[in-house]
């Protein structure tokens, strides 16, 4: 049985089932296609840069959103204990939760190609070269942020301190860019290699590099290994 | 039980960061982008890949570069070890950081490479440091150097440039006609417009050749000998017989020249145009190259400011001016345009296609332009105030620049004066654009396209077409299609609206869904 899979189906499906998932949804949606459009024909030029300027700061509250319930739910309310009488690794539970985040987030991503498709047929000589990266670069970001977030609903059995300790953590990791100003010299480099903005920069640009998809996979890799011992350590508590 | 799970993640966690820090000196790149411009372009490969001895490069940079620039060394560093790559061996770089001893201080700066001051914060206050940023490169006792690499956009370009300079025999020649006013040392005291005047009306391009190639100039007194290419400046007036002759055998020896011609003159103080006289036009001519009396009108253009009374105030008013085109239609076919951003031309003539010789067109004007021809030159501004002229004309587009080669007749062949004459040539290259305000500093020479189509235009001539590939290799201009302002409008609220319309009728629909199934299991379980 590939529980995993079931899981992911099971969750993904109850997100739709609520209506929370789309009110989220269209705040992405708004967000994405009003700083999408409004500069469109100022800057006139065929390609998606304006779009992945901001999607990467509207993840800073909407993957926190969407993962906030993902596990700190299920041990509110008791249900996790009754996960725990299957024969499902702790292992099977964080990856079927991330694979349903994982989906929410693809049919986000997967809305926002109107822009893409408004670029082709008003465009002339695109590069997709970038934009095709750009869409790899936003996965890669949306597995990062999402691995942080069912980490903090890991932590704690509270949603909105799930929502504000994810958000901390993506938001360091964005802000980081921003500060290597204030950073003493000596630690730059350390700083700038942690920062989430710098390695999504390289690949949107229409390059991908091995080091790129190291930290985002590693990222990634790191807060899910996080939240399943955490998880198999509170069984045996 | 417990204990194991922690030590798992330990472990775990170690290896994730010895990872990182393996992956980012061993490391592979993919180039998704079109142009594939930022993997090594074929030109550099080539100038490291036949090196006959050793290139050691010393890269001065300073430790802990100041936030902004946290990233230039690494980038430097991947350029250099490309490079390296392809260089069998030859190519050796270092990275030294001069602070740390005074002695590699001195050892920088016998190299040309001199810190540059910036201010950083420390202890909680801006302090300055001086930091270092330069490669010098060392081959059969010769050094080159790039002094501060401050942006690495073109860093390529810098480096297979001094690569290819330290590795040639020596520069190419290449000469501008007519000579240039020098700069005079003392220029202070004389008028700001008087200074430039006297500078010289070329001078940024000329910078940029100087670059590249030994520039030297020429009033075509004597033959011209050893130059790869004549950039032509334009004329007014007639030239001398000798300077003719001299021109004409530089042809006849197989000479390229890029031509920078008008053949109307304009003044926009008093708005006449008329068209120039000069014995240029008949040995053009002969050879085949015809430019027409008129001037190409383009409604994709600059605009030029009118001073308009309005009350008591005197205003500067933008009026959209089609006698100033902007340049974005070019053939895409030719190296040396097709990927040069939009290029500016002030008051530009049609090139005559029919020819003897092949004619190959570079530059066009836009399909909304028209021409006003020799005698009805009206140049008037008056017509174009306060008006839409996006209408206006329709008849383009027009050709405004191409290279014409093929069989070169001389002027002067049979002629008694001149016995010893060479009568032809098939290897000559003429690059003819008509407007010889093209590269002036006070005409179109700020305009990036056009300093990057000269270039082009004078590497293509001199056979450096390598360079040609780096320099047009960052991110082209890639402009959306003309549409009305209402259109406009509806595509933004589209944008706006309708992913998230969708969205919605999708939740809808599964919603209605949803009803339905629980209408079934009631009416199944009643």
């Amino acid at each position: 049985m590939n529980y995993t899979a079931i899981l992911a189906n099971k969750e993904l499906k109850g997100y739709f089932n609520s209506p929370a998932a789309y009110i989220v949804l269209v705040i992405f949606l708004l967000l994405g296609g009003w700083f999408f459009a409004s500069p469109l024909f100022i800057n006139n030029t065929a390609e998606l840069r304006s779009l992945f300027g901001i999607i990467p700061i509207v993840y800073l509250f909407f993957v926190p959103a969407i993962t906030m319930s993902l596990i700190s739910k299920e041990s509110s309310s008791g249900t996790l204990e009754i996960l725990s009488t299957f024969p499902i690794k702790e292992s099977q539970i964080i990856m079927g939760k991330f694979w349903a985040s994982m989906g929410l987030i693809g049919v986000g991503l997967a809305f926002t190609l109107i822009h893409l498709i408004t670029i082709m047929i008003l465009g002339s000589n695109i590069d997709y070269g970038p934009i095709f990266c750009g869409y790899i670069g936003l996965i890669l970001m949306g597995g990062f942020y999402s691995a942080i977030g069912i980490f903090s609903s890991t932590i704690t059995s509270n949603q909105i301190v799930a929502f504000i300790i994810s958000f901390f953590i993506a938001f360091f990791l964005f802000i980081i860019q921003f500060s290597l100003f204030f950073i003493p010299p000596f630690l730059t480099e350390f700083f700038q290699y942690l920062s989430i903005g710098y390695h999504f920069d390289n690949i949107s640009r229409g390059v991908i590099d091995t080091r790129n998809l190291i930290y985002f996979l590693s990222g990634t890799a790191l807060f899910l290994k996080l939240s399943i011992s955490i998880l198999e350590s509170k069984k045996w508590n | 039980m417990k204990k194991n799970i922690w030590t798992n993640t330990i472990i775990f966690v170690a290896i994730i960061i010895f990872l990182n820090l393996v992956s980012i000196s061993m490391f592979t790149r993919i180039d998704f982008t079109k142009g594939k411009i930022y993997a090594l372009a074929k030109s550099s490969k080539e100038s490291v890949r036949n090196l006959e001895d050793r290139l050691v490069v010393k890269a001065y940079f300073s430790q802990n570069l100041p936030g902004e620039y946290a990233d230039t060394r690494r980038l430097v560093q991947d350029k250099l070890a490309d490079y390296q790559a392809y260089s069998k061996g030859k190519l050796r770089y270092e990275f030294i950081d001069p602070a740390s001893e005074d002695e590699l201080k001195q050892e920088a700066q016998q190299n040309g490479i001199f810190p540059a001051s910036m201010r950083v914060i420390e202890n909680d206050k801006f302090e300055v440091r001086e930091v270092y940023m330069g490669l010098v490169f060392h081959h059969q006792g010769k050094k080159e150097s790039i002094p501060l690499i401050q942006d690495t956009r073109g860093l390529e370009y810098d480096i297979t440039k001094t690569i290819k300079k330290i590795t040639s025999a020596g520069l190419k020649k290449i000469a501008l006609f007519p000579v240039q006013p020098e700069q005079p040392q003392q220029m202070q005291g004389y008028p700001q417009q008087q200074q430039q005047q006297m500078q010289g009306d070329y001078t940024s391009i000329r910078q940029m050749i100087s670059d590249n190639y030994e520039l030297s100039q020429t009033d075509l007194d004597e033959p011209l000998l050893d130059v790869e290419a004549l950039i032509f400046t334009g004329v007014e007036d007639s030239l001398a017989n000798e300077q003719l002759y001299n021109l004409d055998q530089y042809i006849m020896n197989g000479g390229k020249i890029v031509m920078f011609q008008d053949r109307i003159t304009a003044d926009l103080q008093t708005q006449t145009a008329e068209p120039l006289r000069s014995n240029l036009f008949n040995l053009l001519e002969h050879y085949g190259i015809k430019i027409k009396t008129n001037l190409v009108a383009d409604t994709e253009c600059g605009q030029i400011n009118i001073q308009q009374q309005r009350g008591f105030f005197r205003m500067n008013t933008p009026v959209s001016y089609p006698f100033l085109p902007l340049v974005n239609n070019v053939n895409k076919e030719n190296m040396m345009v097709k990927n040069v951003e939009q290029m500016q031309m002030v008051f530009v003539s049609e090139i005559d296609t029919v020819s003897t010789l092949n004619y190959e067109p570079l530059l066009y004007s836009s399909a909304k332009s028209g021409l006003v021809s020799f005698p009805q030159l009206d140049i008037g501004v008056q017509k174009f105030m306060n008006k839409d002229i996006t209408g206006m004309y329709n008849e383009g587009p027009f050709n405004i620049g191409g290279i014409f080669t093929g069989n070169f007749i001389s002027y002067f062949a049979g002629s008694e004066d001149y016995p010893d004459a060479i009568p032809a040539t098939t290897d000559a290259e003429i690059i003819v654009i008509p407007d010889s305000e093209f590269i002036k500093d006070s005409g179109g020479a700020g305009m990036k396209g056009n300093s990057e189509f000269a270039l082009n235009a004078v590497d293509y001539l001199a056979s450096e077409s390598t360079l040609i590939e780096i320099r047009s290799r960052e991110v082209e201009y890639k402009p959306l299609k003309e549409i009305s302002s209402g259109a406009k409008k509806f595509i933004r609220w589209i944008n706006i609206l309708l992913p998230s319309i969708l969205l919605i009728l999708v939740g809808i629909l599964r919603y209605q869904k949803e009803l339905q199934r629980r209408k079934y299991l009631g009416e199944l379980y009643e």
